[in-house]
């Protein structure tokens, strides 16, 4: 019997694992990506150990993309989004490859192409050195920098055309792991965000530590010392319509405030919280261990002020002192939580399930949530919810077992 | 930290929070909370009398009526609803503290408040320092004229009082024509300044409400419904309050 094809829309950590594990299984996969890397958001976290591993997922996601890169049952688009897709005898889809892409079967990674044209973001470095390859051609820069793009590459790597190509694919199956989309600290207006550089989201804290090696502060390159974090930015508000708790900003405020303060003791570091998510086998320990190290104080800061050098001054409650203070902070983090993908609509049209009322997608089954109302499609990952690395693995393996049991391979 | 454990009480009584959730929309939200305490540190009462506006939210939910109303902090309160403003769980605080000001017999309510409500209640000025229609007038009147004439770029400048058809009808808190009246120009010079048709009325004049303040449903509404018959009278479009 010929192998069965499965497509998996989406190559973060959920659709990376849910291809691994098809392929492993004998199937032949299409993993497709939209942007230029697999890894999504994930491969952007970095490590969180102290002197031992506090379990936070980050290693794994790069492994996988090793084992992926490396896996020739899983055919990887990258720069590719879904033009349509139809369900007859199995299923037919319509690919859209963007106008300039870079050839892995030619590129050397040598870099030449990044080097010239990373100024204004045109080529863009993968974050990690498993991306094959490590650079990508940002879809946004194309128009205006197609003949830069013709001749950068000394190996003719960086195929260029007047517009995007298609290709047609037919799979079995269908995976739904299109990720999620953070939320924009800017709908929180009173934190400044887009107005004082120290004001920075969890997401850019990830993207600091990973290019200085250390929390620099973005006004003045400075290492941070006295760092507020505040818990609960864009989740469980009404407000904002997201009443639901994104599960993962709790563990890694707590992760990373643990992890600085074991490279440098002397650092202060206040966490701003209306109750820590104190779940999983590990988490209760850990959090007393914080306690230790780190100032909890339960109350949400509204009012932040810019002061000298870049500081911030920030209006807090502490109950414990019973009257509100003005502290200053060199860097304040906001927790930003998990919002569904901002395509969600237009992807729910597209391949007919729905979505719930917060906007992610719905699963069909209250007992299985990677079953959508389509028998052939499977949802995976931070689609169908808020989840952290863990627990999109384990629910992408759910997906890949599900798709399994729907094709015959297994019963 | 230190303070003793809070002790309740026995059997569940019809608490002061359930009334007040039967009187407002969507019962105000106040079971909603979180307690985050984005109100209590956004609030300008927070640590006043040893409250704050999640500490009371929370005294009221466990049926603490007692504390809830007979502590004074609900005085301090400016009802500027910033709690609210910044709660995300949009809970009526303010409310739940109006009802709490209406617990109070009146005679043991803030003097400054019952009395300058009292005052206001006296005269169709609704003035509660109790500025009369001639005073306001003549006040008005006096400093438009000096304005006139030392500071020529605005001697054209309008402060009409009882101006018949005017656009706007303007208020005015009593505490500037009674002992600031300079502070009332520089609301005049804006005016002028785009062109705004507006005028001053002798009757309801005053744009304070301290009977609002005070939790007095039928005086607050007394005074708002005779500064709207002033505005009426003198067939104006829109009513400014300043307050």
């Amino acid at each position: 019997m010929e192998p069965k094809n499965v497509m998996i829309i989406g190559g973060g950590i959920a659709g990376m694992t849910a291809a691994w594990e098809l392929a492993e299984a004998g199937l032949n996969v299409d993993l497709v990506e939209k942007s230029g890397f697999l890894g999504g958001h994930a491969i952007q976290y970095t490590c969180k150990a102290t002197s031992e591993c506090l379990q936070c997922g980050a290693c794994s996601v790069e492994k996988m993309l090793k084992d992926v890169v490396g896996n020739n049952k899983i055919n990887v688009h990258l720069s590719t989004e879904i033009e349509s897709i139809e369900k007859n005898n199995g299923y037919s889809i319509k690919l859209n490859k963007t106008a300039a892409f870079i050839d892995a079967q030619k590129c050397t990674n040598c870099g030449i192409c990044y080097d010239k044209l990373k100024e204004n973001n045109v080529i863009l470095q993968g974050y990690s050195k498993n991306n094959m390859p490590l650079y990508a051609v940002n879809a946004c820069k194309i128009d205006e920098n197609k003949i830069a793009l013709k001749d950068v590459c000394p190996e003719g790597a960086i195929s260029v055309s007047d517009k995007a190509s298609s290709e047609d694919l037919t799979a079995d199956a269908v995976v739904v792991a299109t990720g999620f989309t953070p939320f924009d600290p800017n709908r929180k207006s009173v934190y400044g965000y887009d107005k004082f550089p120290n004001v920075i989201s969890g997401l850019d804290l990830e993207r600091i530590k990973r290019q200085n090696g250390f929390l620099a502060r973005p006004s003045d390159g400075a290492p941070a010392q006295k760092i507020a974090f505040i818990q609960c930015v864009g989740s469980r508000d009404e407000n904002l319509g997201n009443l639901w708790c994104s599960q993962v900003c709790c563990p890694y405020a707590l992760r990373t405030a643990e992890s600085l303060k074991h490279k440098n003791p002397d650092l202060d570091i206040t966490v701003f919280y209306m109750d820590i998510q104190n779940t999983g086998k590990s988490f209760p320990a850990f959090y007393e261990t914080c306690k230790n190290d780190i100032r909890f104080i339960r109350s949400i800061p509204v009012d932040i002020f810019p002061i000298e050098n870049g500081n911030l001054n920030m209006r807090l409650f502490d109950e414990a002192q019973g009257t509100p203070i003005m502290e200053p902070f060199d860097l304040v983090v906001l927790s930003i939580g998990i919002m569904p993908n901002s395509e969600n609509e237009k992807l729910s049209a597209q391949m007919d399930i729905a979505l719930d009322e917060d906007g992610f997608f719905k699963n069909s089954d209250d007992l299985n949530k990677t079953s959508t109302s389509n028998d052939g499609m499977f949802i995976a990952g931070t689609a169908q919810g808020p989840k952290n690395i863990a627990a999109s693995m384990a629910h992408a393996g759910q997906a890949a077992s599900g798709v399994l049991k729907y094709l015959g391979v297994t019963k | 930290m230190s303070e003793p454990a809070i002790k309740l009480g026995g059997k569940r009584k019809s608490t002061f929070i359930d009334k007040v959730k039967e009187v407002l929309p969507e019962g105000g939200n106040l079971n909603l909370c979180l307690t985050c305490g984005a109100c209590s540190s956004g609030c300008p009462a927070t640590g006043l009398e040893g409250m704050d506006p999640r500490k009371f939210l929370r005294m009221a939910a466990l049926g603490m009526d007692e504390e809830i109303t007979s502590t004074p902090w609900v005085w301090m309160c400016s009802m500027c609803t910033r709690c609210m403003y910044v709660c995300p769980m949009k809970i009526n605080i303010p409310q739940l503290v109006y009802y709490a000001r209406q617990t109070w017999p009146r005679e043991e309510r803030p003097k400054g408040i019952v009395g300058s409500c009292d005052v206001a209640l006296r005269s169709d000025t609704c003035s509660a320092m109790g500025a009369t229609e001639e005073d306001f007038q003549f006040v008005v009147e006096d400093v438009l004229e000096e304005y006139q004439e030392s500071q020529p770029e605005f001697k054209n400048m309008h402060a009409d009082v009882n101006r018949m058809g005017a656009e706007f009808f303007l208020n005015q808190n009593s505490r500037e024509p009674v002992t600031e009246p300079d502070e009332m120009v520089p609301l005049w010079k804006i005016l002028d300044t785009v062109g705004a048709d507006w005028t001053y009325g002798t009757k309801g004049w005053a744009a304070e409400n301290y009977c609002m303040f005070m939790a007095d449903d039928d005086a607050w509404k007394h005074i708002v419904q005779t500064k709207i018959k002033a505005v009426e009278d003198l067939g104006c479009k829109v009513w400014l309050n300043t307050e």
